[in-house]
């Protein structure tokens, strides 16, 4: 298992995933997408170099097999306020997928959403499913880089 | 009783003679691979010393296993599956070889300065270009990237510059191209032991070994051997092995890459017509 660790998150990734975890409010290159907050992205397939916070520039490459995991830093303010009251890391299961769970619809994927906080730190969870089909036989997987995930 | 003391005489003289034979055949080995530059000493590493590389040869990529010239560092065992999955205790280093032609994974900065962690392991390959910012070759690749490439199918660009301490992270986000994923990672030109820049590694993602690497003074040369090299591991555009075909092996990805050939991207409202009717 890959493991690396940026701004107190803590990454553990199983064989041929990828992540990036950038701070947020960094200069970004020309043409790239400007990371507004801390963001972590994590992806069993190559992530393009330019993409949004919601994985844009990178769902629209997705195809059955990949699955694409967005770790939004919010405000600590949020922390027990509306969507943000569980406190621990959420565990997902292939009910949680529904097409109408992603960002901007992608006919044949479907996207979850997840609100939480652990060690005074609030996160919105973000997953896409290259295939809402065939999304089952990926939820070990995911919960498996889930589980590994440390926020510090 | 004389008789089973002389036939004890006898084993005991047979078991020496082995015993000794034995331990002048070890000794030869150790002398070979030490000539060999083999050191098995656990305590000195890395066990394999590598090729000295004559720099002062012209450029050249050579990833063709068939084709092997001075100035490349050869890749044993490319294109094949033979890499033993050797596994030693904790504090035992493994065989001095096994891990040469095995790839690693990506570990360092992006150019926004965030941590990078790219896998060089999955059903395509990926080519690491080794750059640097400074040296006046590179500066063609770098221009190269930034004007666009064609690459083959299943084939991904990644660039990897020295980390911070030797380079500056502004010239590198300054160069990097905005469509390739260019990181910053000293552990990588470490753990792949790139000899000069600019330098070229092929992965291929499916064994996760080293296909072939070496330097190149132009893209055009890259891209030439670099097409001849995926052919032989399987990655042409359009080939596809027999043994994947009769098993429907990579099926899906077949089709999505074909459809992505033809510009039918996830979710083109093509894909979701009702089929023809015969009869109309």
């Amino acid at each position: 298992m890959l493991k690396m660790e940026a701004i107190g998150i803590n990454l553990g990734l199983p064989p041929g995933w990828e992540a990036e975890v950038d701070s947020g409010g960094g200069a970004a290159e020309e043409g790239a997408t400007t990371v507004r907050t801390p963001r972590v992205h994590l992806g069993n397939f190559a992530l393009p170099p330019n993409r949004g916070d919601f994985g844009s520039g990178a769902v629209e490459r997705m195809v059955s097999g990949d699955v694409l995991i967005c770790l939004l830093e919010e405000s600590p303010e949020v922390i027990g306020t509306g969507l943000y009251q569980a406190g621990s890391m959420p565990t997902i299961s292939a009910k949680d997928f529904a097409p109408e769970g992603m960002q901007r619809p992608i006919r044949g994927q479907s996207g979850a959403q997840k609100f939480f906080h652990l060690n005074g730190r609030a996160f919105a969870l973000y997953i896409v499913m290259g295939s809402h089909i065939s999304r089952a036989s990926f939820i070990p997987e995911i919960n498996e880089v889930l589980n590994a995930i440390e926020l510090t | 009783m004389t008789v089973v003391v002389w036939l004890l005489v006898a084993v005991v003289a047979m078991l020496t003679t082995l015993v000794v034979g034995l331990l002048r055949s070890h000794a030869v080995i150790v002398r070979a691979l030490h000539d060999a530059g083999i050191n098995l000493d656990p305590d000195k590493s890395p066990g394999v010393q590598a090729a000295p590389v004559d720099l002062t040869e012209k450029p050249f990529i050579n990833l063709d296993r068939q084709q092997p010239s001075a100035g490349m560092r050869p890749t044993t065992e490319v294109f094949t599956d033979s890499h033993p999955d050797i596994k030693t205790i904790d504090g035992v280093p493994g065989p001095a070889n096994a891990t040469r032609g095995r790839a690693s994974d990506l570990v360092g900065t992006s150019p926004t300065g965030g941590s990078r962690a790219i896998s060089v392991h999955g059903n395509g390959a990926t080519l690491i270009a080794f750059l640097t910012t400074g040296c006046a070759t590179c500066a063609g690749f770098w221009n190269a990237f930034t004007d666009g490439v064609k690459l083959p199918a299943n084939t991904r660009l990644v660039i990897v510059t020295k980390g911070g301490n030797e380079e500056s992270p502004a010239d590198v986000a300054a160069m990097a191209p905005p469509g390739v994923v260019t990181i910053s990672s000293s552990q990588a030109w470490d753990d792949y032991q790139i000899p000069v820049a600019p330098y070229f590694v092929l992965v291929d993602g499916k064994r996760g070994t080293i296909a072939g690497e070496g330097a190149a003074s132009s893209w055009g040369l890259v891209s030439e051997l670099l097409e001849r090299a995926l052919a032989d591991a399987g990655y042409s555009e359009g080939q596809v092995r027999r043994r994947d075909l009769l098993r429907g092996r990579n099926r899906a990805d077949r089709v999505d890459q074909e459809l992505l050939d033809a510009g039918i991207t996830p979710g083109d409202p093509r894909l979701y017509h009702e089929p023809a009717s015969l009869d109309s």
